[in-house]
């Protein structure tokens, strides 16, 4: 994978904290992307993301007023989201079992610890590149099949 | 588009816009790329012991203020405190500063979910801010050598004989 290669990737990143979106597209930036849009918050997101049609959206966790499980929820189900299908890696200092369950819950694709790094992320990018998931709808949940559901040579690639 | 889902079995929507996400794509990752992402993170380190990690400090004295004035406290005060601190969770270890990721934690767990705390409980807070104050201002970098255990182990104490 080359910088040319992320260079066509749209990408939106949420996050209320603006020093952590100066990292992330700091990381972004010397890993090749050049369309990227950024929002403050979930609101913003939902907003930007219906102007942008990005590939793959970033975004936080503990935001305000929407947080980010929120803001997922609402991009795989809401009726104002333009792509319900768009993979989403969500940013979170929670590392904790549960935690990591309710973002995969919300329709999560991947999930990226904090402190970030740069080679952590582009991992998730291309995790989510290289192995799409198919999507599947199963009482409210609506988001990517989760590993644990997937065939075992699927689920390790 | 790129990285979209595909049909499933149990999909009762597939995206119409799916295609094969590897077109295109190498298959080696541009580790001079990788380099250049993380060198440029490493730039930001000055950035952040310098302005953004001071200026976030002085918020979370200031939230803290408002927690222990008497009768002030309100879940709005600790919920902002605990924002900053789960900031200083998420950025701290990102700088090469582990230990500011350590008490960003240990101020997670004391102030998530609360509405009050007792004279004791805001000068154990406070306790954690003036070590993150040392660290960021003697710049003590990585878990902090011999340097760094004490200060944990001196937090763990302190929060030992008054919290429990």
């Amino acid at each position: 994978m080359t910088p040319a290669d992320f260079a066509s990737l749209c990408v939106l990143l949420v996050d209320d904290n603006r020093h952590t979106r100066a990292v992330v597209r700091t990381i972004l930036e010397a890993l090749g992307v050049t369309k990227l849009r950024e929002a403050v918050d979930g609101t913003d997101g939902i907003q930007k993301f219906q102007l942008f049609p990005a590939d793959i959206i970033i975004c936080d966790r503990v935001m305000e007023p929407m947080d980010g499980l929120e803001f997922v929820r609402r991009v795989r189900t809401g009726n104002e989201s333009p792509n319900p299908y768009v993979p989403i890696i969500m940013l979170t200092a929670h590392t904790e079992l549960n935690r990591i369950v309710e973002a995969r819950n919300a329709g999560v694709h991947e999930v990226l610890a904090k402190p970030i790094s740069a080679k952590a992320l582009a991992d998730r990018i291309m995790t989510i590149l290289r192995n799409p998931r198919p999507f599947v709808r199963r009482g409210e949940y609506f988001g990517p099949v989760q590993r644990r559901d997937l065939p075992a040579a699927a689920a390790g690639s | 588009m790129v990285g979209n889902a595909r049909e499933s079995d149990d999909d009762h929507r597939t995206d119409p816009d799916a295609g094969d996400a590897d077109a295109g794509f190498d298959s080696e990752f541009d580790l001079g790329a990788l380099e250049r992402a993380q060198a440029a993170v490493d730039r930001l380190k000055e950035v952040y012991i310098a302005d953004w990690g001071p200026a976030a400090l002085a918020d979370m004295y200031e939230a803290l203020a408002r927690i222990g004035r008497p009768g002030a406290a309100s879940e709005s005060s600790f919920q902002a405190f605990y924002r900053l601190a789960h900031d200083m969770k998420g950025q701290g270890g990102t700088f090469g500063y582990p230990l500011l990721t350590h008490i960003g934690e240990v101020l997670c767990r004391m102030t998530a979910d609360r509405r009050d705390a007792g004279e004791t409980e805001v000068g154990v807070l406070r306790a954690h801010l003036d070590a993150a104050r040392r660290i960021m201002t003697e710049r003590i970098e990585g878990d902090g050598g011999a340097e760094g255990d004490r200060l944990v182990r001196d937090l763990q104490t302190l929060a030992r004989l008054h919290l429990h």
